[in-house]
């Protein structure tokens, strides 16, 4: 049974995975890097997390909706 | 510190070949193995094929990775076709009832823009923290193309593909970028990279839905016209999205 919900939601599990490397990567991103970019938006690697949270939250919270019904 | 450049660079790598088998083996249990082999070798044709032309043009380069087809590390391709793969099928599982009551306008180019919107949200913070950790190194603004220099190898030791070859496709493209390339950037990445993100998961996700679409065909047609189709995608996508000079 378990492997039989892991196994269907095996796509967003990955999706999720996809995202937490965004995540994970931000957060340990050099700065002299990220000042490569030359953005006003993007100044420090967590700013990339942050984004990539907002992004990544309403998929989130519609597929865990999607699923409970 | 395990979590240091180093180790999301080889990471990306083999978590790309890691994704791929997985999906490949989900699709094949889900689908069969007429779809799996038509949808991953379209994804790859496609991919492969205009991330191909896009290196030759001198808009990026892949440096320091361990394998390569062609100019583009073999991660790529295969990590962009699992990726579609992964988003059409939670496409279909947000959206999707019973696919037969749609129609064309109503369902398949309404699900591939949501394909393609997925992909470009999940694009819009990939691109800078590849740029962050050297998986791909897009051309200055101020050149034509990757020049020496550009590329610094702070986190790999294969020193590998880190300017653009002399090749034909750079030649052909040049005129366009007389003063600047790419000049529009969006997170310090050109903007169309993100236009060309969308355009190519909604224009691969339209011809694939379609064609699984036409349930009375046979398998054995129904991969070759896709395979025939997105070998005609390569050229006529990779021309217009590299020489739009946004």
């Amino acid at each position: 049974m378990t492997f039989k919900k892991i196994f269907y939601h095996l796509p967003f599990i990955l999706f999720s995975y996809f995202f937490l490397g965004l995540i994970i990567g931000g957060l340990f991103a050099p700065q002299e890097r990220v000042d490569l970019l030359d953005c006003s938006f993007i100044t420090k690697g967590w700013h990339i997390s942050v984004v990539s949270s907002i992004l990544y939250l309403p998929v989130l919270f519609t597929y865990l909706k999607k699923a409970k019904n | 510190m395990v979590l240091n450049p180093e180790f999301f660079k080889y990471t990306f790598e083999l978590g790309c070949f890691i994704i791929f088998i997985i999906c490949v083996y989900h699709s094949y249990l889900s689908y069969g193995l007429a779809k799996t082999i038509r949808e991953f070798i379209a994804g790859f044709i496609l991919s492969a094929g205009c991330e191909n032309f896009g290196v030759l043009s001198g808009a990026y380069v892949y440096p320091g990775f361990n394998l390569y087809f062609f100019e583009i590390p073999l991660a790529n391709p295969l990590s962009w076709v699992a990726l579609v793969y992964v988003i059409m099928e939670i496409t279909n599982r947000l959206y999707i009832k019973n696919f037969e009551r749609y129609s064309i306008i109503g369902g398949l180019i309404c699900f591939a823009f949501i394909d393609g919107l997925f992909a470009l949200m999940l694009d819009l913070m990939m691109d800078p923290l590849a740029t962050v950790y050297n998986w791909w190194i897009w051309v200055d603004p101020d050149q034509t193309k990757v020049v020496e220099g550009d590329v610094l190898p702070y986190n790999f030791n294969e020193i590998t593909h880190t300017i653009t070859p002399d090749n034909w496709v750079y030649d052909f493209f040049k005129e366009n970028f007389q003063e600047s390339r790419y000049p529009t950037r969006w997170f310090g990445i050109p903007l169309i990279n993100y236009i060309s993100w969308f355009v190519f998961v909604f224009v691969f996700s339209f011809q694939f839905r379609w064609i699984e679409d036409r349930s009375d065909w046979k398998q054995i047609n129904k991969s070759l016209l896709l395979w025939l189709i997105v070998l005609i995608d390569v050229p006529i996508l990779s021309w217009l999205l590299i020489s739009i000079n946004l």
